[in-house]
């Protein structure tokens, strides 16, 4: 028997993962869609929009709306291991290998949700311009695919990396404590960027990526160099130390 | 089966729950884990299981460290813990997920053992009192057919029928290659079902032996009135219950394992020095 990885035993995971959760999958399968509908509708109508404004919108909504629900499920995906006892002892007695359990959650939280989540947001985006373009005849918006850079998506997988490997670092609210210490960790980013170049403020506009707005001129510059990189690094590295984490876990 | 050698383990460096622990099990019996309270029993079924490392030592299971959790090893090992946790499934769904991960699963026998325990497949295991769900989960771990199936406190939240039947399916499972463990601190439950005692202190293993050896070695009395030399005795209905050193080495009165416990806890050396445990 195959200790490390075996396609059966990787079947049967997923097989008992989706018996115990489809409930909850389909659940959402009708939730992210009406949601989506409503904050478009809500945004939209909130102001009288010009086309630019819509891009805006989009991208806000993107970030906001499906930044939390794929943070959401990163938290609850290895939420057996870290609250309760006899949780984590039932986890760990199933006779899986850790690199099958990880590429469940691979799989699951950074494949399966974000495709269906980028496949209903684009889908009720076409249908919110259909409607945007019915009510504002003068300022017609043209549907476009790559409004969402796949940087945002980079950023959101990234932290939902190291909300997964905090869920299994962290003996109790793993998924929460990691969420604070990456808003803190931001937090220095820009703190250490605005002490060390002049500038009249400094906008975060990506996870890691920074806007300047340069002093006297009002030149606005982008930084996403080192800082960047280095955020996405932590996505790799934390699979890696998840893998550890797994082999390591007790209950 | 199960090889455990200068086990030291313990939740805090500077408490140490187990030191130098020396125990071997093998298959083709049914052991009794006994203890009181916060002796260690949970924790050292959770080594055997690798869900706990050793902080020195080695546990083996098959030959392979536990901690080591290799999937080829977890396939043949089947725990029921005392608190126990069951997914919002419904019987024959938690079967149809997590069956498959135990080569030998006898889903026929699973059935067998829901029936008679009185529970419906169609059951929700959320919906079901802790008994009933612990009945479901240890049908389930009956019918895994696992070589080592080890089960902590398991009759806790049992009813008396079910306690029963919990016996006589657990002696319907013992085979030649089986090795169960069974914690508990109700002796009564276990004692006409175990092949072999261990009995657990402060970390420590006062007494790992068969029952014929026990009964060579220990007498079981019931008499008007306390003998003399007994290791221990205690008055109930019918007269003085006591057990003393066998001289004749022959079996002697009726085996009793919660008099066997209590005569341990009062004369801990004597009881090691007889068993000829080597720790001290």
């Amino acid at each position: 028997m195959n200790d490390v990885f075996s396609f059966k035993r990787f079947a049967l995971s997923v097989k008992a993962y989706w018996i115990e959760n489809k409930k909850r999958i389909i659940l959402k399968f009708i939730l992210i869609p009406i949601i989506l509908m409503f904050l478009f509708l809500i945004l939209n109508s909130w102001k009288p929009i010009k086309s630019y404004q819509y891009d805006f919108h989009d991208e806000f909504i993107f970030i906001t709306f499906c930044g939390a629900f794929l943070c959401g499920n990163a938290i609850r995906f290895f939420n057996n291991y870290s609250t309760k006892r006899e949780m984590t002892m039932f986890s760990l007695s199933i006779p899986t290998a850790p690199l099958e359990r990880l590429l469940i959650a691979f799989c699951y939280v950074m494949i399966f949700i974000p495709l269906i989540l980028i496949s209903f947001f684009f889908i009720i985006d076409f249908i919110a311009i259909g409607i945007f373009n019915n009510l504002h005849q003068s300022d017609q918006i043209m549907f476009k695919l790559s409004d969402i850079p796949a940087s945002d998506y980079i950023g959101f997988a990234t932290i939902a990396s190291v909300i997964l490997f905090g869920s299994l670092f962290f003996k109790k609210y793993g998924g929460f404590i990691s969420i604070i210490l990456i808003i803190i960790f931001l937090l220095l980013q820009i703190s250490i960027t605005s002490l060390f170049l002049p500038r009249e403020a400094v906008n975060l506009i990506e996870f890691g990526s920074f806007e300047i707005i340069e002093r006297g001129t009002g030149n606005r510059i982008s930084i996403n160099g080192f800082m960047q990189y280095f955020n996405y690094l932590l996505l790799p590295l934390c699979w890696i130390l998840s893998y550890m984490k797994l082999r390591e876990k007790e209950a | 089966m199960i090889k455990i050698e200068k086990l030291k383990f313990g939740y805090s460096k500077d408490r140490l729950l187990f030191d130098n622990l020396d125990l071997s099990l093998s298959g083709g019996c049914i052991y009794g884990l006994l203890g009181r309270n916060g002796t260690g029993k949970t924790s050292l079924l959770k080594v055997i299981m690798g869900m706990c490392f050793p902080k020195s030592g080695v546990c083996k299971v098959f030959g392979l460290p536990s901690e080591k959790r290799l999937p080829s090893m977890l396939c043949e090992m089947m725990f029921v813990p005392e608190e126990i946790f069951t997914p919002s499934l419904r019987i024959a769904e938690y079967e149809s997920s997590y069956a498959g991960f135990y080569p030998r699963f006898d889903h026929k026998l699973f059935k067998t053992l829901l029936k008679e325990f009185e529970l419906n497949e169609a059951d929700k295991l959320k919906s079901l009192s802790l008994g009933e769900r612990k009945k479901a989960l240890l049908a389930f771990a009956m019918a895994a057919n696992t070589k080592i199936l080890i089960m902590d406190e398991p009759t806790n939240g049992l009813d008396i029928p079910s306690k029963s039947q919990f016996r006589q399916m657990i002696a319907s499972l013992a085979m030649e290659n089986r090795c169960i463990i069974v914690s508990t601190h109700q002796a009564q439950d276990i004692e006409k079902l175990i092949d072999s005692v261990i009995i657990l202190d402060n970390g420590d293993i006062l007494i790992q032996s068969d029952m014929e050896q026990i009964v060579r070695k220990l007498a079981f009395q019931i008499s008007p009135e306390k003998p003399s030399g007994a290791l221990y005795s205690e008055e109930k209905m019918g007269g003085v219950y006591s057990v003393s050193k066998n001289d004749d080495e022959g079996a002697c009165g009726e085996f009793h394992l919660d008099l066997l416990f209590n005569a341990t806890m009062a004369n801990k050396t004597a009881m090691k020095e007889l068993f000829n445990h080597k720790k001290s």
